[in-house]
C-alpha cells in the first residue's frame, strides 16, 4: 500500500538503524504503531543503540539535530518526549519503509516487519548483501520507477533533476463554489505543490545514488565500490547538494527488461492527502477538492489499471480509444460539463502512471497515439481499497480499449 | 526560441543610438530554447505540439499558413480574437496533444527559465507587432552609481516616439519571493529619466509576469488564485505603494493575436501606450485593464 513520501527526514542508513531497533523489539511477529518507533529514552533497544552515525560530544547525539542536548534525540523519528514535527517525520519513516517493502500494514492499522525487512536488518551495512537488498527494495517502489524512467527519457548524459516535474498531476480544473462573497471559480488542488515536488525529488535522487543508478555530475562515472559506501558521505550530509547527475550503465541494465513493481501507489494514494491542505485562505480550496476527490482518484485509477492490464497482455493502448471511454463515462471522471476541457485534463492525468510506477512510451500512429506501458504493477497493492464498482468499470473499459 | 538581439552597453546607448552607427539585426530565430513544435528548415508548425506562442506566425508567412491549416488551431485562435480584452479572462491555446508537447501550455513555457523563455519571447513579439520601425534590446545595462550592482532591463523596445521596457518575472510567486523588482524599479527610473531627457521620449517601464494569469487578479476577484498566503494582497499593496505597473505575459500574447488578425490597432506602440496613459490603470490582463480607484480594484474591458 505504498504512498508518495516527500520528507527528507529519513536517510536510508538512518532507516536501517531504526528498523534494526524495531526488529529487536517486535521481530516479524509483533505488530507495532508508528509512534512505537519514536526514540524512547527508557527503551534499552532504542535507535541510538544501533545508530552508527551518532557524534561524540558531551553525550552521544544525532548529527542532524541542531544541538546535542535536543530532547528530540533522533532527527528521523523524534522522541516520545518531544516531536516538533507532530508525527510527520515518524510517519515518513514508516511510509518509506513500507514503500520499500520492509514493513507492511496490518488490518488493524498497525505495521509488521516483512521477510525483506528481516533480511535487511540482518545484513551487514557495507556488504554486497546489504547493497543487493536495498537495490531490490528501491526498484520495488512505484514512484522511484516512474522517476527513473523520467530521467532516462530526458535522453541526455547529464540530467538536472530539478528540471523534471515529478508529483501529482496539476489539471488546473476549476469549479464554481458558493461563498459569502458570491459564486467563485475555485481551482482544485489535485496536484503537488512546488515545495513538495522538491522534497520528493530529493529523496528519490538519494535512492538512486544509494543504488548506483546515477552519480553526481562532478564525480567519476564509475562506481568503484558499493554505491551505498561510495556515496555515503554525500548521502549523509545535512542537505543533499547534488544538482546534476549522470546516469550509469546500471540504468540501461535495469530497464532492459520489464520491471515488476511490487509496491506501486495504491488506489487511495493516487491523490495527495487533500485533508492536509492548510495554508492561509485555503479552506475553500480544501472543501472543493475534497468534494471532487472521488472523481479524480477514480480516473487516475482507471488510467493506471488499464495500462497495467495492457502491460500484462504485452499490448499497447490507443490514446483515442481510452479517451473515448472517458468521454462515455464522463460523469464518473469529469467535474466540468464543458467537454472542450476534458481532452487536456485527460492528458494531464496520464502522468499519474509515472508516479504510480508504470511509466509509458508514446508513439505517433497516423492520427492516433500509441501508449506503451513499460513495467508491470503488483495488482493486489494497486487495487487495495478500490471500490468494487470501479473495478467493474475498469473491466468494461478494458474490453472496449482492447478491442 | 530566438537569440541574437543587438547588445547595448547601457540604456543610454540604447535610447540615444545615432543613426549612422551600424546595428545588427533584431532578434533572430535560433534554438536556444527550442519550443519543440517548429521545423526550423521548412518553418512548418507541428499541429499536435504547438502551444501557440504566436511568434512564428508573426515572424513568417509560411509558418502562419502552416498553423492555420490545422482546424483545431485556427478555430482556437479565431475564438480568442472574438474575446480580446472584453472583460473576461481569455485562456491560452493548449497544444492539441499536450502529452507529447515539450511545453504543455504557454504558461508552462513562461513560468520557467526567464532568460531563455519569457524575455526573448516578449522581445520577439515586440519586434513583430510594432506599427513603426523598431529596435529591440535584451538585458540592457542600467548603471546607477548609487547602487553597487548595475541592473539589467530584460526587454527594451524603442520606436521614434515611444520607449517600452519590461522587467520580466516567470511568475507572481517568483516576483514576490524576494520582492527585488521594487528596488529594480527604483534603481532604473532615475537612469531612464536621464537617458530620455534629450529626446523627451515618453516611456513605460512595466513588470511582465509569466505563469498563471489568475494569480495576478486582485484579492477579491472571484477567479483570483493567489489568495493562499495572501500573495495577491501583498502584490497589489506593492503596486499601489510604489506605483508599479504590470502586464501578464498572457495579455501580451493576446495583444499579438489582435495584431495578427486586426493589424496596427493592436501594435504595442499604440495599444500598450494607450492603456498605460490612463493614470488609474495599474495592470493589463487578458480581461482588460485593471483600474485602481481609492483602494478599490476592478477590470475595465477595452
Amino acid at each position: 500500500m505504498a504512498m508518495l513520501v516527500n520528507r527528507n527526514s529519513s536517510r536510508l542508513e538512518c532507516l536501517y538503524y531504526i528498523l534494526q531497533s524495531a526488529y529487536v523489539k517486535y521481530g516479524k511477529e509483533i505488530e507495532f504503531n508508528m509512534k512505537d518507533l519514536k526514540y524512547n529514552e527508557e527503551d534499552e533497544n532504542n535507535t541510538h543503540k544501533f545508530c552508527k552515525l551518532l557524534k561524540k560530544g558531551f553525550v552521544k547525539y544525532c548529527p542532524y539535530l541542531e544541538n546535542q542536548f535536543d530532547t528530540s534525540k533522533c532527527y528521523a523519528t523524534r522522541s516520545v518526549e518531544f516531536d516538533s514535527t507532530k508525527g510527520k517525520n515518524i510517519s515518513d519513516v514508516v511510509r518509506t519503509l513500507e514503500g520499500l517493502g520492509f514493513v507492511s500494514p496490518t488490518q488493524n492499522g498497525k505495521f509488521i516487519i516483512t521477510n525483506e525487512g528481516e533480511s535487511w536488518v540482518r545484513s551487514q551495512f557495507g556488504t554486497m548483501e546489504w547493497q543487493n537488498l536495498i537495490d531490490c527494495a528501491i526498484l520495488s517502489y512505484g514512484p522511484f520507477i516512474g522517476f527513473l524512467y523520467k530521467l532516462r527519457m530526458v535522453n541526455e548524459d547529464v540530467v538536472s533533476p530539478s528540471d523534471i516535474y515529478f508529483g501529482y498531476p496539476n489539471t488546473q480544473e476549476t469549479v464554481k463554489v458558493e461563498t459569502e462573497q458570491g459564486v467563485r471559480n475555485i481551482e482544485l488542488s489535485v496536484g503537488s505543490k512546488k515545495d513538495s515536488v522538491t522534497r520528493q525529488r530529493s529523496k528519490l535522487v538519494s535512492f538512486g545514488l544509494t543504488s548506483g543508478l546515477w552519480v553526481p555530475n562532478n564525480s567519476d562515472d564509475k562506481i568503484e565500490s558499493l554505491p551505498h559506501i561510495q556515496h555515503r558521505e554525500l548521502l549523509n550530509k545535512e542537505r543533499l547538494t547534488v544538482r546534476k547527475i549522470k546516469l550509469t550503465d546500471k540504468v540501461k541494465k535495469v530497464t532492459e527488461k520489464r520491471i515488476y513493481v511490487k509496491h506501486p501507489l495504491s488506489y487511495e494514494h493516487l491523490l495527495k492527502d487533500v485533508s492536509a491542505l492548510r495554508e492561509n485562505g485555503i479552506s475553500i480550496i480544501r472543501r472543493a477538492t475534497m468534494k471532487a476527490s472521488k472523481k479524480v482518484i477514480n480516473r487516475r485509477f482507471i488510467i493506471v489499471d488499464i495500462l497495467n492490464r495492457a502491460s500484462k497482455n504485452n499490448t499497447v493502448i490507443s490514446f483515442k480509444k481510452l479517451f473515448e471511454c472517458f468521454k462515455e463515462f464522463s460523469e464518473e471522471f469529469f467535474l466540468d460539463y464543458d467537454s472542450s476541457k476534458w481532452g487536456h485534463i485527460f492528458q494531464s492525468e496520464l502522468d499519474i502512471a509515472f508516479l504510480a510506477g508504470i511509466p509509458f512510451e508514446i508513439k505517433r500512429k497516423s492520427s492516433d497515439l500509441e501508449i506503451k506501458p513499460l513495467t508491470v504493477l503488483n495488482d493486489e497493492e494497486l487495487r487495495m481499497g478500490t471500490p468494487e464498482n470501479l473495478i467493474c468499470l475498469a473491466d468494461e473499459i478494458w474490453i472496449k480499449v482492447n478491442n | 526560441m530566438f537569440v541574437g538581439a543587438q547588445r547595448y552597453k547601457s540604456i543610454n546607448q540604447f535610447i540615444n543610438l545615432t543613426q549612422d552607427k551600424k546595428i545588427k539585426s533584431n532578434p533572430t530565430a535560433g534554438a536556444s530554447a527550442y519550443c519543440g513544435a517548429i521545423d526550423y528548415n521548412k518553418l512548418l508548425v507541428d499541429h499536435a505540439t504547438c502551444f501557440s506562442c504566436m511568434f512564428c506566425l508573426l515572424k513568417d508567412k509560411v509558418s502562419y499558413h502552416s498553423y492555420m491549416k490545422s482546424e483545431y488551431l485556427r478555430g482556437e485562435i479565431e475564438k480568442r480574437n472574438e474575446k480580446l480584452f472584453n472583460g473576461s479572462l481569455v485562456d491560452t491555446i493548449l497544444p492539441n496533444l499536450s502529452m507529447i508537447a515539450k511545453f504543455k501550455s504557454f504558461e508552462n513555457f513562461t513560468s520557467v527559465n526567464e532568460t531563455q523563455h519569457i524575455s526573448p519571447w516578449a522581445a520577439g513579439i515586440l519586434e513583430e507587432t510594432s506599427s513603426k520601425p523598431v529596435r529591440i534590446g535584451l538585458e540592457v545595462a542600467v548603471p546607477n552609481i548609487e547602487y553597487d550592482r548595475p541592473g539589467r532591463l530584460d526587454v527594451c523596445a524603442i520606436t521614434e516616439d515611444y520607449l517600452l521596457m519590461f522587467e520580466a518575472k516567470i511568475s507572481l510567486e517568483e516576483a514576490l519571493s524576494d520582492e527585488r523588482f521594487i528596488e529594480q524599479f527604483q534603481k532604473y527610473l532615475s537612469v531612464i529619466d536621464d537617458a530620455v531627457s534629450a529626446k523627451k521620449l515618453p516611456y513605460n517601464l512595466i513588470l511582465l509576469i509569466g505563469g498563471k494569469e489568475t494569480d495576478l487578479l486582485y484579492p477579491d476577484h472571484p477567479e483570483c488564485t493567489s489568495n493562499v498566503g495572501n500573495l495577491s494582497k501583498r502584490f497589489y499593496k506593492i503596486l499601489t505603494d510604489y506605483n508599479i505597473k504590470f502586464m501578464s505575459a498572457n495579455s501580451l500574447w493576446l495583444m499579438s493575436i489582435g495584431y495578427l488578425l486586426n493589424g496596427n490597432k493592436f501594435s504595442w506602440d499604440n495599444f500598450i501606450r494607450k492603456i498605460f496613459d490612463d493614470e488609474q490603470c495599474i495592470g493589463l490582463i487578458t480581461a482588460g485593464k485593471i483600474i485602481s480607484s481609492n483602494g478599490v480594484f476592478n477590470i475595465k474591458s477595452l
